[in-house]
């Protein structure tokens, strides 16, 4: 685990922990993943990567979520690297 | 004055709703199983009854597919003085959950929280102080486990309370700010961020997490989206159920059906037929024609004969069989995951991975699976998924037929049916990706947690599916039976093979008598392929009249929900399309199994075909875009947001 650089979700490795940075795109992406509690400052967990350019599969809430490569390519993520940070989805901007 | 039962996907709606009404519904483990409104009614504890709704789920109130309009349209234009909500959450899941609850009590709507799957919850180690939700939230809120029942009694009588306040209050005609109403700890309109960081900070009061270690489900959870072990656990999946219905199905016709009809029915109608004088319109009618001097259950055409036996002892076994084994498929959990899996394929075909879930229905029946593709999110892959899923997705009572019919010349047959039926499919999917403009949306869904299957649930499912079958098959088997019976009695089915011989004869290679079974293939297949039996064909004949009955036309009942869903221009597009590539199809095979040409030579064809038509299709893609960008440059970058990824599979 690096310093803090910022990725495609894509570019995560599996089974890592990343923070939700921002998500590129337009407005109904970033809505559509909001309601499924994924936004900027949320934590995730990349579970798995299907070959050949498929879904990702991340874990935010408890609750695994598929997305489609490309859509997960616009997802920029932070890799955690405190072992601490383990409360989830606090807002960085309050 | 209605209940409406709202909450995310595959939370446990339809199972409270079954609880509450005691009316059965299909209730599986993955989200996007309800895509249309069930009504019920309950008695309340005063005495009155309600109508109840069981809602599609969906994760806010801006729809993102057909399936949470519907949810959504319900509460925005439907919605009257009086009824009541019953906000159904995943406690398993409160943060994501309480998102929309947030935004339901945002409304000025009366609202009961049913904190559903909390014996998992429990098992999960998750606590949640549900007296302080309640404060915070200002609304009921009652725990269930609805598949067990427990809180059901509870939430009843919350539901009764709330819907006795409610109508004292619309009598006295007082609006809002009633202690039922509003959330008190918000600003009315919200923005998503305000409502985030207030969820962050209920959680933080009610919901306490002990730490759990992983268990043998989670790893397995894991190994089937994790690409090597997901594609050997796909193919073992696929494999044990092809068995399990291959087994159920033929065990129960050897060991059960056959011995019942040749024990039971066949001294029965035999001594029937003696009685009607062993000929005439109602020993036809009834008994149908003797072959060799003997009743034949498959061929001899009557209402107690044929009409009995092909509903009940060929086709119901497998169709059984199948639900038995779809049931444990979609309880466990597994349909989203095998959605992972094919995304990339399906990607190529013009829709993302969701859509395997109405093919996957279709293999069961065509008409559920007509009304999944509401899970699909644009009009252009409902499309796709609907012309494809009508040409290539034979239902179970067809396959049944299929298999009693053509089995019996050796497996190979049936290898090359499905075979083609599978080619054709695919090429269907790649040319209407390749033609039709725009491209296919990312997938983006909850994939559940895996459970064992409830029996009782199962059981249920399975008996729901059987029902319907039963109310579906034997009325049209005997319409069927009869209609083919004055066709033979009017002389009409002379007059119609004589027109339709040289399409059949010419580019089939079918007799024309094959036109009965091609007629009736537009009311229901099963009876269709019955009807090839008492024909005499070659394997040959059978294979092509299989493969066209299959593609040219979905069956009535399938018929008419595509025209609902699709619309009557598009049903009409998607007919044309299936018309030619039955008859493509059924020509091809006919002029490959009679050795007129070689594979080799349809194969070459075919892909120097689909290569010229994605060639094409490129083409007229690149003159239609620059088009759109010179005339409506800055409207076009509007209409196509750009969230919406290129599909990947082009
Ligand atoms: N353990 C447990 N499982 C439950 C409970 N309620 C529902 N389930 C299971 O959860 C899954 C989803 O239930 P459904 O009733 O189909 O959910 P739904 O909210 O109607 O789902 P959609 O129609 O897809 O929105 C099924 O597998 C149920 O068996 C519960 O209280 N406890
Ligand atoms: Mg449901």
């Amino acid at each position: 685990m690096g310093g803090a650089t910022v990725v495609p979700l894509v570019s995560a490795n599996a089974g890592e922990s990343v923070c939700v940075v921002d998500i590129l795109g337009g407005h109904g992406l970033a809505s559509r993943l909001e309601a499924l509690g994924i936004r900027p400052g949320t934590n995730i967990v990349k579970r798995s990567e299907m070959f050949m350019r498929g879904p990702v599969t991340v874990e935010a809430h408890g609750a695994q979520i598929a997305i489609g490569y490309g859509m997960a390519s616009k997802i920029l993520v932070e890799p955690i690297n405190s072992r601490f940070s383990k409360s989830p989805s606090k807002g960085k901007d309050t | 004055m209605r209940i409406l039962l709202i909450g995310n996907p595959n939370v446990g709606k339809s199972a409270v709703f079954s609880r509450l009404t005691g009316t059965q519904v299909i209730i599986s483990n993955y989200t996007g199983t309800t895509v249309e409104f069930t009504k019920g009614s309950t008695v309340l504890r005063t005495g009155e009854t309600r109508e109840v709704i069981d809602v599609p789920g969906t994760y806010s109130l801006e729809p993102t597919c057909k399936a949470e309009e519907v949810a959504v349209s319900i509460l925005d234009s439907m919605l009257d003085e009086g009824d009541v909500i019953v906000n159904v959450v995943d406690a398993t899941h409160l943060e994501r959950n309480l998102y929309l609850t947030l935004q339901l009590l945002e409304r000025d709507i009366p609202v009961v929280v049913a904190l559903n799957l909390w014996d998992e919850a429990r098992h999960k180690g998750i606590s949640i102080d549900v007296d302080r939700l309640e404060n915070i939230l200002g609304v009921s809120v009652v725990p269930t486990s609805a598949l067990t029942g427990e809180g059901i009694d509870i939430l009843m009588d919350r539901i009764s309370q709330m819907t006795e306040d409610a109508d004292a209050e619309s009598r006295r005609g007082q609006d809002t700010s009633d202690s039922l109403r509003g959330f008190p700890g918000m600003a009315s309109h919200p923005s998503a961020d305000e409502r985030w960081t207030e969820i962050g900070r209920i959680l933080t009061e009610v919901q306490s997490i002990s730490h759990r270690h992983h268990t043998f489900i989670d790893r397995l959870e894991d190994a089937s989206i994790q690409p090597v072990t997901g594609l050997i656990i796909a193919v073992l999946v696929m494999y044990l159920s092809f068995k399990t219905v291959g087994l159920i199905g033929e065990g129960l016709i050897s060991y059960v059906f056959d011995p019942v009809f040749e024990g039971i029915v066949r001294p029965v109608v035999t001594q029937l037929g003696v009685v009607l004088g062993s000929e005439g319109f109602l020993h036809d009618l009834l008994i149908g024609r003797l072959v060799n001097g003997q009743i034949d259950f498959e061929t001899s055409m009557g209402l107690l004969t044929t009409g009995l036996y092909v509903p009940i002892a060929m086709v119901l076994p497998y169709v059984f069989a199948f639900y038995v084994a779809l049931g444990i498929l979609e309880d466990v959990g597994y349909l989203p995951r095998l959605a992972v899996l094919v995304d990339n394929l399906m990607h190529v075909l013009g829709m993302h991975g969701y859509a395997i879930i109405p093919m996957v229905l279709g293999f069961g029946c065509n008409v559920p699976a007509a009304l999944a593709t509401r899970i699909l999110e644009s009009r252009r892959e409902k499309f796709i998924c609907a012309t494809m899923l009508s040409i290539g997705i034979p239902c179970m009572a067809q396959t049944a037929m299929v298999v009693g019919l053509i089995g019996r010349y050796g497996w190979q047959y049936l290898a090359i049916i499905y075979g083609i039926l599978f080619i054709l499919w695919l090429i269907i999917g790649f040319v209407l990706n390749a033609m039709l403009p725009g491209s296919s949306p990312p997938l983006l869904m909850e994939i559940p947690p895996y459970r064992l299957p409830h029996p009782k649930v199962l059981g249920k499912k399975v008996w729901i599916r059987i029902r319907v079958f039963l109310a579906d098959a034997i009325p049209y088997v005997f319409l069927g039976v009869l209609f083919v019976n004055i066709l033979h009695v009017s002389g009409i089915i002379d007059a119609l093979s004589r027109v339709f011989a040289p399409l059949l004869g010419g580019l089939l290679g079918l007799p024309s008598e094959a036109i009965v079974a091609l007629l009736m293939g537009f009311v229901r297949k099963d009876v269709a392929v019955g009807m090839l039996s008492p024909l005499g064909l070659s394997v040959r004949e059978l294979v092509v009249a299989v493969i066209v009955l299959t593609a040219y036309f979905p069956c009535a009942a399938t018929f008419v929900v595509l025209l609902r869903e699709l619309g009557p221009l598009d049903m009409l597009k998607s007919a044309l399309i299936m018309l030619v590539a039955a008859f493509g199809a059924g020509a091809l095979t006919n002029l490959v199994m009679s050795r007129v040409v070689s594979v080799g030579r349809v194969i070459i064809g075919l892909i120097v075909m689909v290569v010229v038509i994605l060639l094409v299709s490129r083409v007229l893609r690149t003159i239609r875009v620059s088009q759109v960008v010179r005339t409506v440059g800055i409207k076009h970058s509007q209409d196509q947001p750009k969230d919406q990824p290129r599909s990947h599979g082009q």
